[in-house]
């Protein structure tokens, strides 16, 4: 898998967005608990978990006990702050009105077997999420398709974001970084970003 | 806030005015106020644009005071859109204004007289009503061109763009903002139509020389706001979501629940909600130079709204909210932001309700008119409401009309209104509140999520599915009530987590007023408010068969989820059974 680091001059703000908003790739084996999911690979502290992640998604389903829900290799986790109104009251996690979106409602299946080869979820962040999960989330390094970052690289000013970028700890330039996520199309790619 | 203005607008000679006391609707303010005048004084069975309905301009009933966010005003009327009750709501700076001259509503009644427009003014030196025809089919931000010295210091523009003075049923009365722009709408419903009706095309609120109201109990208020204040800057919703982001921070949450309508309500995800999420939207607007935290009216501590600028950096159109993003966005498959804050401002301009107006270009995307995705085409429809085209004036009927002129079964509404940007089959609670509300489909009419603080009903197992009807009654209940005080709904969250903020919005009516309310008094408030709104719904023809959702929604599966609504008809007739 290629390894690119991206060391930026200043902040990922401009990163995080495009990234977080359609998921980033995360590995995991198959039947593991969502809690042990977010405590895992992304690191996500319990409280903070507990308290300022109100709305879990798993495979477009509101979860309400990430105790029992289980990810495996395939699954779509998404994650939301506290949100307004009715709709955010109905999709937070045990919430009073979780009712009102029963028939969508997450439940884990009694025997439902999960089996087979470790693989990669999706994470996808929202909202409040996305400042305060992303930036150490980059750090420490995601997996996203080769396209994606491809996207990110041609949308906006790039003049000044970053400083270096390395593939493989050899340094690349812009242009060659281009081509070669270019030829790798969907394949993951492990990104880490660094700024000062 | 001790008197109300009525403008004659039948009278011999020219419209006249006169101020008298609240009388029968003293302690009533906001929304308990204008659904008691109008199940009242209108007679149900009469036309909504014909002389024996009425326009009632209500501030709530803590508008005008330190209150914080307490600058909701609410339009009542008969609907012109749904023929029943009608309460629209406002920001903006209206409220405040009204109520600090000493109006606890103006009513504009009578039948107009030929086809002359009248400029009304209020301030404290008192009321005039001038004819004024050079403002025929002037627009809101045109209007505000001319008016702004008047109003532009410390009072605020309540007005008809286009749509209202051509009577459309989908027309709006704007409500000028803290900049003075008329972007803040009593929108749903076409109140706009019913002011248009009265001849009436602007009311000016000079708020010079206006002081806030004074509390009974000064220094009980002034600890009591501050814990209420207090309460909503803590919490995650009203403390940092909806100041970073606006509303249309729901966007990716409703889309990855499957419950966001897309292309005319035909699934519930759209592929590219990122590209116009809330987040994506305040990065765009904060590159730009636009302000993200922003309050639509003075002493509002949530400031959920925003100033969005064009790719130059001028200033656009206010940061459009959820309801328009979508509306003007996902249902009609347009993925443009510039496009859709184009939209919002000519919305604003013409003076038309953004849910109405993006579900009726739905529908015509659905017929065929134009394609799904077409941002450019969208631009060009609205521009023909506002004209007042043969198109537009369909098409400004809103979408259950317009529906019917092209022969489609697909028209999202109920009683006529069109359905906000929640789709009820995956989020079925609130399809029992868009089915049997006495407003029409209205995501905000059973929005205060403070019902488990208020106890009504007792407490509710939030896993079990049964009670949807109970749930959904409880939440109308709230939000009448919460309508009727002049705060903004979206203090709900902060009052659900945090049972002191609730008990803070208690002690500032309490403290204000010299009472001693309990919840129980506040769910008697909500009470009554429905009761006069269903019993004049009940005498203007509606029944049971009224409280449903069009039947497609009963058999056509919404994909990612592939549900249906399938509340039954009994359950939907529990709701307002107490």
């Amino acid at each position: 898998m290629l390894d690119l680091v991206l060391r930026c001059s200043g902040s990922l703000g401009w990163a995080l967005s495009p990234l977080f908003q359609q998921g980033v790739f995360v590995p995991v084996t198959p039947g593991t608990r969502m809690t042990d999911f977010l405590l895992g690979a992304p690191g996500i502290p319990p409280d903070y978990l507990t308290e300022r992640v109100q709305t879990i998604f798993l495979d477009g389903r509101p979860v309400d006990d990430p105790g029992t829900s289980l990810v495996g290799p395939g699954s779509v986790v998404a994650l939301s702050a506290s949100l307004p109104g009715l709709a955010g009251a109905t999709l937070r996690k045990g919430g009073t009105y979780a009712s009102f979106r029963s028939s969508i409602s997450h439940a884990a299946a009694a025997g439902e077997e999960h089996r087979g080869e470790p693989g990669l979820a999706t994470l996808k962040l929202f909202n409040l999420l996305i400042g305060e999960l992303g930036p150490p989330l980059l750090r420490r390094g995601v997996l996203v398709p080769a396209s994606r970052i491809l996207d990110l690289l041609r949308a906006g000013e790039l003049e000044g974001r970053f400083a270096e970028a390395e593939v493989d700890d050899v340094a690349v330039k812009l242009d060659q970084l281009r081509g070669r996520l270019a030829e790798l199309e969907e394949e993951p790619v492990r990104l880490r970003m660094t700024n000062p | 806030m001790d008197r109300i203005l009525r403008i004659d607008v039948g009278a011999e000679g020219g419209p006249a005015f006169l101020e008298e006391p609240l009388g029968p609707y003293a302690g009533l303010g906001g929304r308990a106020l204008t659904s008691a005048i109008i199940n009242a004084e209108v007679p149900a069975d009469c036309h909504p644009l014909g002389p024996e309905n009425k326009l009632v301009i209500a501030p709530g009933l803590l508008s005008g005071t330190a209150a914080a966010s307490s600058g909701r005003l609410s339009v009542g009327c008969k609907s012109p859109l749904t023929g029943g009750i009608k309460e629209a709501n406002s920001g903006g700076a209206g409220a405040q204004v009204l109520s600090k001259l000493g109006y606890a509503a103006i009513v504009l009644e009578g039948g107009r007289q030929g086809d002359d427009l009248y400029r009304v003014t209020v301030s404290a030196k008192g009321v005039s009503v001038e004819k004024d025809n050079d403002l025929k089919m002037l627009t809101n931000y045109q209007l505000m061109e001319r008016f702004f010295p008047v109003y532009g210091k410390n009072g605020a523009m309540l007005s008809i763009g286009t749509a209202g003075e051509m009577r459309l049923a989908n027309s709006t009365v704007a409500v000028t903002d803290v900049e003075g722009r008329p972007t803040r709408h009593a929108g749903r419903g076409g109140v706009g139509a019913v002011m248009g009706s009265k001849g009436i095309k602007v009311i000016l609120l000079d708020g010079t020389g206006a002081r806030s109201r004074q509390p009974k109990d000064p220094k009980a208020f002034k600890d009591a706001n501050k814990r209420f204040a207090e309460g909503l800057r803590r919490h995650p919703v009203t403390g940092q979501g909806l100041p970073a982001y606006g509303t249309n921070v729901l966007t990716n949450v409703l889309n990855e629940a499957g419950g966001y309508p897309t292309r005319n309500f035909r699934e519930g995800r759209f592929e590219d909600a990122a590209k116009i999420s809330g987040e994506t939207q305040a990065e765009l607007m904060t590159e730009r130079g636009g302000d993200t935290t922003h309050p639509c009216s003075r002493g509002c501590v949530i400031q959920c709204s925003g100033t969005f600028p064009d790719k130059d950096g001028n200033f656009r159109t206010k940061q459009p909210e959820y309801e328009t993003v979508w509306a003007h966005g996902g249902n009609c498959g347009i993925s443009d932001l510039d496009a859709i804050a184009q939209l919002d401002f000519l919305d604003d301009d013409y003076g038309l309700d953004t849910i109405e107006m993006g579900v009726t270009i739905g529908v015509a995307m659905e017929a065929g008119v134009l394609p799904f995705g077409d941002g450019a085409g969208a631009i060009r429809l609205v521009h023909e409401v506002g004209q007042g085209t043969p198109m537009g004036r369909i098409l400004g009927s809103g979408a259950a009309v317009t529906a019917k002129a092209y022969g489609i079964e697909r028209a999202p509404v109920v009683k006529g209104q069109a359905m906000p940007a929640y789709d009820p089959r995956a989020v079925k609670g609130i399809g029992v509140t868009y089915a049997t509300t006495p407003q029409g489909a209205d995501h905000t009419a059973g929005y205060a999520v403070t019902a488990n603080i208020l106890k009504v009903g007792g407490d509710v197992d939030p896993l079990k599915p049964a009670g949807q009807a109970q749930l959904s009654r409880d939440l109308q209940i709230a939000t009448a009530a919460v309508d009727s005080t002049g705060m903004c709904l979206f203090i709900a969250f902060a009052v659900l987590d945090q049972p002191e903020t609730f008990q803070a919005l208690l002690d500032l009516l309490n403290s204000f007023y010299g009472l001693s309310l309990t919840g129980d008094d506040v769910v008697a408030l909500g009470k009554s408010v429905l009761e006069n709104e269903r019993d004049f719904n009940r005498r203007a023809g509606f029944t049971a068969k009224d409280d449903r959702l069009p039947r497609y929604f009963s058999r056509e599966k919404l994909p990612p989820h592939d549900v249906v609504f399938d509340v039954p008809d009994e359950e939907l007739d529990k709701v307002f059974q107490w």
